[in-house]
Protein backbone atom coordinates (compact mmCIF):
# COMPACT_ATOMS: atom_id res chain seq x y z
CA UNK A 1 0.00 0.00 0.00
CA UNK A 2 1.95 3.53 -1.01
CA UNK A 3 1.54 6.39 0.87
CA UNK A 4 2.44 10.21 0.08
CA UNK A 5 4.14 11.64 2.82
CA UNK A 6 3.04 15.06 2.70
CA UNK A 7 6.29 16.94 3.77
CA UNK A 8 8.72 14.44 2.35
CA UNK A 9 6.77 15.01 -0.56
CA UNK A 10 7.32 11.35 -1.91
CA UNK A 11 5.15 8.06 -2.12
CA UNK A 12 6.67 5.07 -0.09
CA UNK A 13 5.31 1.58 0.78
CA UNK A 14 3.70 1.81 4.48
CA UNK A 15 4.91 -2.14 5.31
CA UNK A 16 7.88 -0.99 4.22
CA UNK A 17 7.91 1.96 6.50
CA UNK A 18 5.94 -0.52 9.27
CA UNK A 19 8.97 -3.23 9.30
CA UNK A 20 11.53 -0.60 9.26
CA UNK A 21 10.51 1.17 12.67
CA UNK A 22 9.48 -2.50 13.78
CA UNK A 23 12.73 -3.97 12.75
CA UNK A 24 14.88 -0.94 14.42
CA UNK A 25 12.40 -0.76 17.50
CA UNK A 26 13.25 -4.90 17.41
CA UNK A 27 17.02 -4.63 18.19
CA UNK A 28 16.85 -0.63 20.53
CA UNK A 29 14.41 -3.23 22.79
CA UNK A 30 17.09 -6.11 22.47
CA UNK A 31 20.18 -4.07 23.37
CA UNK A 32 18.21 -0.89 25.51
CA UNK A 33 19.42 1.61 22.74
CA UNK A 34 17.10 4.06 21.15
CA UNK A 35 17.89 3.15 17.61
CA UNK A 36 18.15 6.84 16.06
CA UNK A 37 21.42 6.18 15.14
CA UNK A 38 20.16 3.19 12.89
CA UNK A 39 16.78 4.58 11.80
CA UNK A 40 17.75 8.29 10.63
CA UNK A 41 20.21 6.25 7.53
CA UNK A 42 17.99 3.51 6.68
CA UNK A 43 15.34 6.68 6.35
CA UNK A 44 17.99 8.00 3.65
CA UNK A 45 18.86 4.76 2.42
CA UNK A 46 14.71 4.28 1.50
CA UNK A 47 15.02 7.89 -0.21
CA UNK A 48 14.19 10.37 2.20
CA UNK A 49 16.06 13.74 2.53
CA UNK A 50 18.72 14.23 5.06
CA UNK A 51 16.99 16.85 5.93
CA UNK A 52 13.68 15.44 6.42
CA UNK A 53 15.02 12.25 7.98
CA UNK A 54 16.70 14.26 10.66
CA UNK A 55 14.06 16.45 11.67
CA UNK A 56 11.16 13.43 11.25
CA UNK A 57 13.40 11.04 13.44
CA UNK A 58 13.74 13.37 16.32
CA UNK A 59 10.43 13.61 16.42
CA UNK A 60 9.79 10.07 16.83
CA UNK A 61 12.45 10.01 19.78
CA UNK A 62 9.92 12.46 21.28
CA UNK A 63 7.55 9.81 21.77
CA UNK A 64 9.81 6.76 22.34
CA UNK A 65 11.84 8.64 25.43
CA UNK A 66 8.59 9.58 26.83
CA UNK A 67 6.95 6.36 28.21
CA UNK A 68 10.82 5.68 29.63
CA UNK A 69 10.84 8.89 31.04
CA UNK A 70 7.73 8.46 33.18
CA UNK A 71 8.39 4.81 33.73
CA UNK A 72 12.31 5.96 35.31
CA UNK A 73 10.45 9.08 36.98
CA UNK A 74 7.97 6.56 39.08
CA UNK A 75 11.12 4.53 40.17
CA UNK A 76 12.92 7.94 41.35
CA UNK A 77 15.77 7.44 38.85
CA UNK A 78 15.84 10.35 37.22
CA UNK A 79 18.52 13.20 38.76
CA UNK A 80 16.41 16.49 37.86
CA UNK A 81 19.07 18.80 39.02
CA UNK A 82 21.55 17.02 36.90
CA UNK A 83 19.20 16.47 34.25
CA UNK A 84 18.42 20.27 34.10
CA UNK A 85 22.36 21.27 34.01
CA UNK A 86 22.60 19.06 31.38
CA UNK A 87 19.20 19.69 29.28
CA UNK A 88 20.30 23.80 29.71
CA UNK A 89 23.86 22.62 27.46
CA UNK A 90 21.30 20.35 25.25
CA UNK A 91 19.12 23.31 24.46
CA UNK A 92 21.87 25.61 23.25
CA UNK A 93 23.95 23.22 21.52
CA UNK A 94 20.45 22.01 19.43
CA UNK A 95 19.69 24.80 18.65
CA UNK A 96 23.25 25.97 17.42
CA UNK A 97 23.15 22.21 15.51
CA UNK A 98 19.46 23.24 13.74
CA UNK A 99 21.34 26.64 12.65
CA UNK A 100 24.68 24.72 10.78
CA UNK A 101 21.88 22.56 9.81
CA UNK A 102 20.12 25.21 7.76
CA UNK A 103 23.58 26.93 6.68
CA UNK A 104 25.34 23.51 5.48
CA UNK A 105 22.09 22.97 3.48
CA UNK A 106 22.46 26.05 1.67
CA UNK A 107 26.08 25.54 1.22
CA UNK A 108 25.05 21.59 -0.71
CA UNK A 109 26.88 19.94 1.98
CA UNK A 110 24.34 18.58 4.26
CA UNK A 111 24.56 14.74 2.88
CA UNK A 112 28.40 15.01 3.38
CA UNK A 113 28.12 16.02 7.39
CA UNK A 114 25.56 13.46 8.34
CA UNK A 115 27.71 10.59 6.37
CA UNK A 116 31.06 11.89 8.53
CA UNK A 117 29.50 12.20 11.48
CA UNK A 118 27.56 8.66 11.14
CA UNK A 119 31.14 7.37 10.08
CA UNK A 120 33.30 8.65 12.58
CA UNK A 121 30.64 8.15 15.90
CA UNK A 122 29.26 4.54 14.25
CA UNK A 123 33.01 3.27 13.67
CA UNK A 124 34.17 4.55 16.65
CA UNK A 125 31.35 3.26 18.95
CA UNK A 126 31.17 -0.16 17.04
CA UNK A 127 34.96 -0.79 17.54
CA UNK A 128 34.70 -0.03 21.28
CA UNK A 129 31.51 -2.08 21.52
CA UNK A 130 32.89 -4.93 20.02
CA UNK A 131 36.28 -4.77 21.57
CA UNK A 132 34.13 -4.61 24.99
CA UNK A 133 31.88 -7.43 24.28
CA UNK A 134 35.07 -9.38 23.05
CA UNK A 135 36.47 -8.93 26.06
CA UNK A 136 33.78 -9.90 28.44
CA UNK A 137 33.49 -13.22 26.58
CA UNK A 138 37.05 -13.95 26.92
CA UNK A 139 36.51 -12.89 30.24
CA UNK A 140 33.48 -15.31 31.47
CA UNK A 141 35.48 -17.89 29.98
CA UNK A 142 38.58 -17.84 32.27
CA UNK A 143 36.01 -16.90 34.98
CA UNK A 144 37.73 -13.67 36.56
CA UNK A 145 36.41 -10.07 36.62
CA UNK A 146 38.83 -6.94 37.60
CA UNK A 147 37.30 -3.69 38.40
CA UNK A 148 38.71 -0.54 37.95
CA UNK A 149 38.24 2.42 39.68
CA UNK A 150 34.58 3.79 39.82
CA UNK A 151 36.01 7.46 39.13
CA UNK A 152 39.13 9.51 39.08
CA UNK A 153 40.00 12.87 39.73
CA UNK A 154 41.19 15.02 37.58
CA UNK A 155 42.06 18.67 36.07
CA UNK A 156 38.06 18.36 35.37
CA UNK A 157 37.43 18.62 39.00
CA UNK A 158 39.23 21.74 39.74
CA UNK A 159 36.63 23.71 37.31
CA UNK A 160 34.65 26.46 38.77
CA UNK A 161 31.04 26.84 39.60
CA UNK A 162 30.64 23.76 41.77
CA UNK A 163 27.39 22.41 42.14
CA UNK A 164 26.13 19.55 44.66
CA UNK A 165 23.94 16.99 42.47
CA UNK A 166 22.39 15.12 45.59
CA UNK A 167 20.60 11.99 43.89
CA UNK A 168 24.26 11.76 41.82
CA UNK A 169 26.11 12.06 45.01
CA UNK A 170 28.46 14.44 42.77
CA UNK A 171 30.00 17.48 43.99
CA UNK A 172 31.07 18.69 40.56
CA UNK A 173 31.83 21.96 38.32
CA UNK A 174 28.27 22.66 36.52
CA UNK A 175 30.29 23.39 33.41
CA UNK A 176 31.29 19.66 33.05
CA UNK A 177 27.67 18.28 32.58
CA UNK A 178 27.05 21.95 30.66
CA UNK A 179 29.31 21.04 27.89
CA UNK A 180 28.71 17.17 27.67
CA UNK A 181 24.54 18.43 27.21
CA UNK A 182 25.67 21.12 24.82
CA UNK A 183 28.08 18.27 22.81
CA UNK A 184 25.42 15.58 22.66
CA UNK A 185 22.48 18.45 21.52
CA UNK A 186 24.73 19.29 18.63
CA UNK A 187 24.80 15.58 17.75
CA UNK A 188 20.81 15.24 17.96
CA UNK A 189 20.58 18.30 15.85
CA UNK A 190 23.13 17.29 12.99
CA UNK A 191 22.54 13.35 12.98
CA UNK A 192 18.96 13.18 14.58
CA UNK A 193 20.08 11.02 17.15
CA UNK A 194 18.92 10.93 21.27
CA UNK A 195 22.47 10.89 21.53
CA UNK A 196 22.24 8.16 24.52
CA UNK A 197 25.14 6.13 22.79
CA UNK A 198 27.32 9.24 23.49
CA UNK A 199 25.36 10.85 26.65
CA UNK A 200 25.48 7.55 28.87
CA UNK A 201 29.17 6.59 28.96
CA UNK A 202 30.04 10.45 29.35
CA UNK A 203 27.80 10.22 32.45
CA UNK A 204 29.48 7.02 33.74
CA UNK A 205 33.26 7.63 32.82
CA UNK A 206 33.31 11.73 32.67
CA UNK A 207 30.90 12.68 35.62
CA UNK A 208 31.42 9.78 37.79
CA UNK A 209 26.99 9.07 38.09
CA UNK A 210 26.26 6.16 39.78
CA UNK A 211 24.48 3.69 37.28
CA UNK A 212 21.08 3.32 38.61
CA UNK A 213 20.00 7.32 37.55
CA UNK A 214 21.92 7.47 34.60
CA UNK A 215 19.69 5.75 31.99
CA UNK A 216 16.20 8.21 33.64
CA UNK A 217 18.66 11.17 33.59
CA UNK A 218 19.60 10.73 30.14
CA UNK A 219 16.52 10.43 28.36
CA UNK A 220 15.00 13.20 30.37
CA UNK A 221 17.60 15.22 28.77
CA UNK A 222 17.02 13.79 25.71
CA UNK A 223 13.20 13.80 25.69
CA UNK A 224 13.50 17.75 26.29
CA UNK A 225 16.68 17.63 23.60
CA UNK A 226 14.47 16.15 20.48
CA UNK A 227 11.34 18.36 21.43
CA UNK A 228 13.78 21.19 20.95
CA UNK A 229 15.18 19.90 17.62
CA UNK A 230 11.61 18.76 16.35
CA UNK A 231 10.23 22.41 17.52
CA UNK A 232 13.51 24.26 15.49
CA UNK A 233 13.48 21.86 12.49
CA UNK A 234 9.73 23.02 11.91
CA UNK A 235 10.08 26.07 12.67
CA UNK A 236 13.33 27.13 10.26
CA UNK A 237 13.43 24.17 7.86
CA UNK A 238 10.02 22.71 7.65
CA UNK A 239 11.25 19.81 7.57
CA UNK A 240 9.42 17.64 10.19
CA UNK A 241 6.72 15.15 8.78
CA UNK A 242 4.82 14.20 11.56
CA UNK A 243 3.27 11.09 8.73
CA UNK A 244 6.45 9.87 8.82
CA UNK A 245 7.15 9.95 12.87
CA UNK A 246 3.63 8.06 13.35
CA UNK A 247 3.95 5.05 10.89
CA UNK A 248 7.67 4.80 12.28
CA UNK A 249 6.44 4.87 16.37
CA UNK A 250 3.77 2.32 15.10
CA UNK A 251 5.70 -0.03 14.27
CA UNK A 252 8.37 0.29 16.85
CA UNK A 253 5.96 0.24 19.74
CA UNK A 254 5.25 -2.95 18.94
CA UNK A 255 8.82 -4.06 17.78
CA UNK A 256 10.27 -3.13 21.44
CA UNK A 257 8.22 -5.02 23.33
CA UNK A 258 9.14 -8.17 21.30
CA UNK A 259 12.97 -6.95 21.57
CA UNK A 260 12.59 -6.09 25.06
CA UNK A 261 11.06 -9.26 25.99
CA UNK A 262 13.51 -11.95 24.18
CA UNK A 263 16.13 -9.24 25.37
CA UNK A 264 15.62 -10.32 29.27
CA UNK A 265 15.74 -13.76 28.19
CA UNK A 266 18.82 -13.41 26.31
CA UNK A 267 21.46 -11.08 26.94
CA UNK A 268 25.06 -10.88 27.52
CA UNK A 269 28.35 -9.90 25.58
CA UNK A 270 26.92 -12.34 22.58
CA UNK A 271 24.01 -10.42 21.79
CA UNK A 272 26.49 -7.25 22.08
CA UNK A 273 28.59 -8.16 19.64
CA UNK A 274 26.18 -8.37 17.08
CA UNK A 275 24.82 -5.15 17.42
CA UNK A 276 28.42 -4.66 17.42
CA UNK A 277 28.42 -5.81 13.90
CA UNK A 278 25.42 -4.28 12.59
CA UNK A 279 27.02 -1.01 13.74
CA UNK A 280 30.23 -1.33 11.87
CA UNK A 281 28.20 -2.48 9.05
CA UNK A 282 26.30 0.55 8.90
CA UNK A 283 29.23 2.42 9.18
CA UNK A 284 31.43 0.42 6.36
CA UNK A 285 28.22 1.00 4.33
CA UNK A 286 28.25 4.65 4.74
CA UNK A 287 32.20 5.31 3.99
CA UNK A 288 31.99 3.37 1.36
CA UNK A 289 29.17 5.55 -0.23
CA UNK A 290 31.74 8.18 0.42
CA UNK A 291 35.03 6.72 -0.87
CA UNK A 292 33.62 5.03 -4.59
CA UNK A 293 32.75 6.98 -6.78
CA UNK A 294 29.40 7.79 -7.52
CA UNK A 295 27.71 6.89 -10.63
CA UNK A 296 26.85 10.55 -11.59
CA UNK A 297 29.03 13.33 -10.01
CA UNK A 298 25.89 15.74 -10.68
CA UNK A 299 23.37 16.27 -7.56
CA UNK A 300 20.36 18.09 -8.01
CA UNK A 301 19.10 20.71 -5.48
CA UNK A 302 15.96 22.44 -5.80
CA UNK A 303 14.34 25.97 -4.45
CA UNK A 304 17.26 27.40 -3.40
CA UNK A 305 19.49 30.06 -5.11
CA UNK A 306 22.71 30.76 -4.87
CA UNK A 307 25.46 28.36 -5.63
CA UNK A 308 29.21 29.86 -6.09
CA UNK B 1 -11.92 -1.12 -17.19
CA UNK B 2 -9.58 1.84 -17.29
CA UNK B 3 -9.14 1.47 -21.07
CA UNK B 4 -12.73 1.35 -21.02
CA UNK B 5 -13.71 4.87 -19.31
CA UNK B 6 -10.81 6.39 -20.95
CA UNK B 7 -11.95 5.25 -24.50
CA UNK B 8 -15.23 6.33 -23.78
CA UNK B 9 -14.53 9.60 -22.56
CA UNK B 10 -12.10 10.48 -25.40
CA UNK B 11 -15.09 9.10 -27.52
CA UNK B 12 -17.34 11.44 -26.10
CA UNK B 13 -14.73 14.42 -25.67
CA UNK B 14 -14.43 13.52 -28.92
CA UNK B 15 -17.78 14.77 -30.69
CA UNK B 16 -18.12 17.39 -27.98
CA UNK B 17 -15.07 18.85 -29.52
CA UNK B 18 -16.35 18.42 -33.14
CA UNK B 19 -19.52 20.40 -32.35
CA UNK B 20 -17.03 22.94 -30.72
CA UNK B 21 -14.91 22.97 -33.82
CA UNK B 22 -17.85 22.91 -36.15
CA UNK B 23 -19.16 25.93 -34.58
CA UNK B 24 -15.81 28.29 -34.50
CA UNK B 25 -15.00 27.08 -38.39
CA UNK B 26 -11.94 29.44 -37.72
CA UNK B 27 -10.13 26.86 -35.34
CA UNK B 28 -7.63 24.44 -37.13
CA UNK B 29 -6.87 23.35 -33.63
CA UNK B 30 -8.79 22.11 -30.74
CA UNK B 31 -7.40 19.61 -27.49
CA UNK B 32 -8.36 19.17 -23.88
CA UNK B 33 -7.14 17.03 -21.08
CA UNK B 34 -9.29 14.15 -19.39
CA UNK B 35 -8.82 15.76 -16.00
CA UNK B 36 -7.47 19.62 -15.17
CA UNK B 37 -6.41 19.36 -11.73
CA UNK B 38 -4.22 16.65 -10.41
CA UNK B 39 -5.53 15.68 -6.63
CA UNK B 40 -2.56 14.76 -4.62
CA UNK B 41 -3.91 12.54 -1.60
CA UNK B 42 -3.27 9.91 1.17
CA UNK B 43 -2.81 7.26 -1.55
CA UNK B 44 -1.22 9.28 -4.43
CA UNK B 45 1.10 6.90 -6.54
CA UNK B 46 1.54 9.02 -9.78
CA UNK B 47 -1.08 9.17 -12.37
CA UNK B 48 -1.48 9.49 -15.96
CA UNK B 49 -3.87 11.46 -18.24
CA UNK B 50 -5.32 11.81 -21.34
CA UNK B 51 -4.71 14.68 -23.98
CA UNK B 52 -6.72 14.64 -27.35
CA UNK B 53 -7.97 16.86 -29.67
CA UNK B 54 -8.99 17.51 -33.37
CA UNK B 55 -7.07 19.41 -36.06
CA UNK B 56 -8.84 20.41 -39.24
CA UNK B 57 -5.25 20.78 -41.39
CA UNK B 58 -3.12 18.61 -42.15
CA UNK B 59 0.32 18.62 -40.31
CA UNK B 60 2.24 17.69 -37.29
CA UNK B 61 1.30 17.96 -33.82
CA UNK B 62 3.52 18.71 -31.14
CA UNK B 63 2.57 18.86 -27.28
CA UNK B 64 4.21 20.06 -24.36
CA UNK B 65 3.53 19.91 -20.83
CA UNK B 66 5.62 21.95 -18.57
CA UNK B 67 5.67 22.79 -14.92
CA UNK B 68 5.98 25.37 -12.36
CA UNK B 69 9.41 27.05 -12.31
CA UNK B 70 11.69 26.85 -9.70
CA UNK B 71 15.50 27.47 -8.80
CA UNK B 72 17.73 25.15 -8.45
CA UNK B 73 21.06 24.02 -8.20
CA UNK B 74 23.44 21.77 -9.82
CA UNK B 75 26.56 20.43 -7.97
CA UNK B 76 29.19 18.49 -9.43
CA UNK B 77 31.60 16.19 -6.86
CA UNK B 78 35.13 15.35 -6.97
CA UNK B 79 37.16 13.76 -5.31
CA UNK B 80 38.72 15.77 -2.11
CA UNK B 81 41.45 13.37 -0.24
CA UNK B 82 39.88 10.28 -0.62
CA UNK B 83 36.31 11.36 -0.25
CA UNK B 84 33.54 11.92 -3.04
CA UNK B 85 31.86 15.57 -1.54
CA UNK B 86 30.29 18.48 -3.55
CA UNK B 87 33.28 20.91 -4.83
CA UNK B 88 31.62 22.74 -7.75
CA UNK B 89 28.13 24.30 -8.35
CA UNK B 90 26.38 26.27 -11.10
CA UNK B 91 22.79 27.70 -10.25
CA UNK B 92 20.00 27.37 -12.80
CA UNK B 93 16.72 29.76 -12.74
CA UNK B 94 13.44 29.03 -14.06
CA UNK B 95 13.90 24.83 -14.37
CA UNK B 96 10.63 23.32 -14.63
CA UNK B 97 9.84 20.71 -12.02
CA UNK B 98 8.16 18.88 -14.75
CA UNK B 99 8.31 18.75 -18.19
CA UNK B 100 6.70 16.40 -21.26
CA UNK B 101 7.25 16.42 -24.80
CA UNK B 102 5.10 14.38 -27.29
CA UNK B 103 5.03 14.70 -30.80
CA UNK B 104 3.26 12.82 -33.87
CA UNK B 105 5.16 9.69 -35.94
CA UNK B 106 6.01 11.68 -38.65
CA UNK B 107 8.17 14.35 -37.06
CA UNK B 108 11.84 12.70 -36.58
CA UNK B 109 13.68 13.60 -33.40
CA UNK B 110 15.96 15.82 -35.67
CA UNK B 111 12.70 17.55 -36.88
CA UNK B 112 11.21 17.98 -34.20
CA UNK B 113 14.32 19.46 -32.84
CA UNK B 114 14.51 21.75 -35.05
CA UNK B 115 11.19 22.72 -35.00
CA UNK B 116 11.48 23.49 -31.41
CA UNK B 117 14.62 25.42 -31.92
CA UNK B 118 12.89 28.16 -34.34
CA UNK B 119 10.16 28.39 -32.64
CA UNK B 120 11.44 28.74 -29.35
CA UNK B 121 9.80 25.96 -27.42
CA UNK B 122 11.61 23.06 -27.18
CA UNK B 123 13.53 20.27 -24.59
CA UNK B 124 16.87 21.42 -25.31
CA UNK B 125 15.92 25.02 -25.52
CA UNK B 126 14.45 26.03 -22.52
CA UNK B 127 14.84 29.05 -20.86
CA UNK B 128 17.61 28.11 -18.23
CA UNK B 129 19.74 30.60 -18.24
CA UNK B 130 22.64 29.68 -15.59
CA UNK B 131 22.16 32.63 -12.76
CA UNK B 132 26.40 31.56 -11.71
CA UNK B 133 28.69 33.29 -14.12
CA UNK B 134 29.86 31.03 -16.15
CA UNK B 135 31.77 29.65 -19.62
CA UNK B 136 29.44 27.97 -22.18
CA UNK B 137 30.88 24.88 -21.96
CA UNK B 138 30.89 24.48 -17.86
CA UNK B 139 27.31 25.88 -18.36
CA UNK B 140 26.08 23.04 -20.92
CA UNK B 141 27.62 20.28 -19.19
CA UNK B 142 25.71 21.17 -15.83
CA UNK B 143 22.55 21.71 -17.97
CA UNK B 144 23.05 18.75 -19.25
CA UNK B 145 23.61 17.24 -15.94
CA UNK B 146 20.29 18.92 -14.68
CA UNK B 147 17.99 17.28 -17.57
CA UNK B 148 19.68 13.80 -16.81
CA UNK B 149 18.95 13.96 -12.86
CA UNK B 150 15.42 15.18 -13.86
CA UNK B 151 15.20 11.96 -16.55
CA UNK B 152 16.07 9.81 -13.75
CA UNK B 153 13.56 11.16 -10.94
CA UNK B 154 10.84 10.54 -13.86
CA UNK B 155 9.81 14.31 -14.06
CA UNK B 156 11.18 14.99 -17.64
CA UNK B 157 10.87 12.48 -20.44
CA UNK B 158 13.66 11.09 -21.75
CA UNK B 159 12.58 10.19 -25.19
CA UNK B 160 9.98 12.47 -27.05
CA UNK B 161 5.88 10.82 -26.13
CA UNK B 162 3.90 9.62 -29.20
CA UNK B 163 0.92 11.31 -30.24
CA UNK B 164 -1.75 8.85 -32.30
CA UNK B 165 -3.33 10.28 -35.13
CA UNK B 166 -6.49 8.68 -36.36
CA UNK B 167 -8.48 9.69 -39.56
CA UNK B 168 -5.94 12.74 -40.26
CA UNK B 169 -7.80 15.01 -37.62
CA UNK B 170 -8.03 13.40 -34.23
CA UNK B 171 -4.97 12.97 -32.22
CA UNK B 172 -4.45 11.54 -28.63
CA UNK B 173 -1.78 10.73 -26.17
CA UNK B 174 -0.84 9.95 -22.74
CA UNK B 175 1.14 12.17 -20.46
CA UNK B 176 2.43 9.99 -17.46
CA UNK B 177 3.04 11.93 -14.33
CA UNK B 178 5.23 10.32 -11.41
CA UNK B 179 4.46 10.06 -7.39
CA UNK B 180 7.25 12.66 -6.85
CA UNK B 181 5.28 15.13 -9.37
CA UNK B 182 5.98 19.06 -7.97
CA UNK B 183 2.86 20.77 -7.76
CA UNK B 184 1.46 24.20 -9.04
CA UNK B 185 0.23 25.66 -11.96
CA UNK B 186 1.08 23.28 -14.72
CA UNK B 187 1.22 24.59 -18.83
CA UNK B 188 0.01 22.72 -21.18
CA UNK B 189 0.75 23.96 -24.73
CA UNK B 190 -0.68 21.87 -28.16
CA UNK B 191 1.20 22.90 -31.34
CA UNK B 192 0.10 22.57 -34.98
CA UNK B 193 3.30 22.33 -37.01
CA UNK B 194 3.26 22.66 -40.99
CA UNK B 195 5.92 22.92 -42.75
CA UNK B 196 8.22 23.13 -40.08
CA UNK B 197 6.50 26.31 -38.79
CA UNK B 198 4.16 26.37 -36.12
CA UNK B 199 0.42 27.16 -37.54
CA UNK B 200 -1.84 27.15 -34.81
CA UNK B 201 -1.56 26.76 -31.14
CA UNK B 202 -3.78 26.23 -28.21
CA UNK B 203 -3.43 26.25 -24.31
CA UNK B 204 -5.16 23.73 -21.40
CA UNK B 205 -5.35 24.79 -17.83
CA UNK B 206 -3.85 22.15 -15.34
CA UNK B 207 -2.87 22.06 -11.72
CA UNK B 208 -1.52 19.64 -9.62
CA UNK B 209 -2.76 19.88 -5.92
CA UNK B 210 -2.35 19.09 -2.41
CA UNK B 211 -5.83 17.34 -1.36
CA UNK B 212 -7.10 16.65 2.16
CA UNK B 213 -4.99 15.89 4.98
CA UNK B 214 -2.09 15.91 2.55
CA UNK B 215 -2.82 19.60 2.00
CA UNK B 216 -3.68 20.36 5.55
CA UNK B 217 -0.80 19.02 6.95
CA UNK B 218 1.72 20.45 4.26
CA UNK B 219 0.09 24.16 4.47
CA UNK B 220 -0.17 24.14 8.62
CA UNK B 221 4.00 23.06 7.91
CA UNK B 222 4.58 26.25 6.25
CA UNK B 223 2.12 28.64 7.18
CA UNK B 224 2.41 27.71 10.86
CA UNK B 225 5.67 26.63 11.48
CA UNK B 226 5.87 27.40 14.89
CA UNK B 227 2.64 26.04 16.10
CA UNK B 228 2.79 23.08 13.60
CA UNK B 229 6.71 22.25 15.56
CA UNK B 230 4.45 22.55 18.98
CA UNK B 231 1.62 20.35 16.78
CA UNK B 232 4.20 17.64 15.71
CA UNK B 233 5.99 17.41 19.64
CA UNK B 234 2.28 16.90 21.51
CA UNK B 235 1.03 14.24 19.16
CA UNK B 236 4.19 12.76 19.37
CA UNK B 237 4.52 12.55 23.03
CA UNK B 238 0.84 11.51 23.27
CA UNK B 239 1.30 8.67 20.61
CA UNK B 240 4.30 7.65 22.50
CA UNK B 241 2.08 7.71 26.01
CA UNK B 242 -0.08 6.36 24.82
CA UNK B 243 1.32 3.43 23.30
CA UNK B 244 3.25 3.36 26.76
CA UNK B 245 -0.01 2.62 28.60
CA UNK B 246 -1.12 -0.08 25.88
CA UNK B 247 1.29 -1.87 26.56
CA UNK B 248 1.04 -1.61 30.28
CA UNK B 249 4.02 -1.67 32.54
CA UNK B 250 4.45 -4.28 34.42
Amino acid sequence: MQLYLPIAEISVNVFLLLGLGGGIGFLSGLFGVGGGFLMTPALIFIGITPAVAVASEANQLVATSITGVIAHWRRKSVDFKMGTVLLCGGVIGSSLGVYIFKLLRELGQVDLMISLLYVVFLGAIGSLMFAESLRAILRSRRGSAKRGKLHQHTWMHGLPFKMRFRRSRLYISALMPLTIGAFVGLLAALMGVGGGFIMVPAMIYLLGMPTNVVAGTSLFQILFVVANVTFLQAYTNQTVDVILALILLAGSVVGVQIGTAIGAKVSGPQFRILLAALVLLTCGKLLLDLLIMPSDLFSLQLGIGGGH
Amino acid sequence: MRVVVTFALFCLSVVLVMATAGRAAADVLVADLSQHKIKISTGFAGTELLLFGVTKSAGDIIVIVSGPEAKAVVRKKSRVSGIWINADSVAFDAVPGFYHVAATNNLSETKLDKVLRENGVGFRYLNMAPTTKTEPERAAEFQQALLRRKVAKGLYNASTGRIEVLENSLFRTNVPFPANVPTGRYRVDVFHVQDGWVTATTSIPLSVGKVGMEEQIFLFAHDQPALYGLFAILIAAAAGYGAGMMFGRR
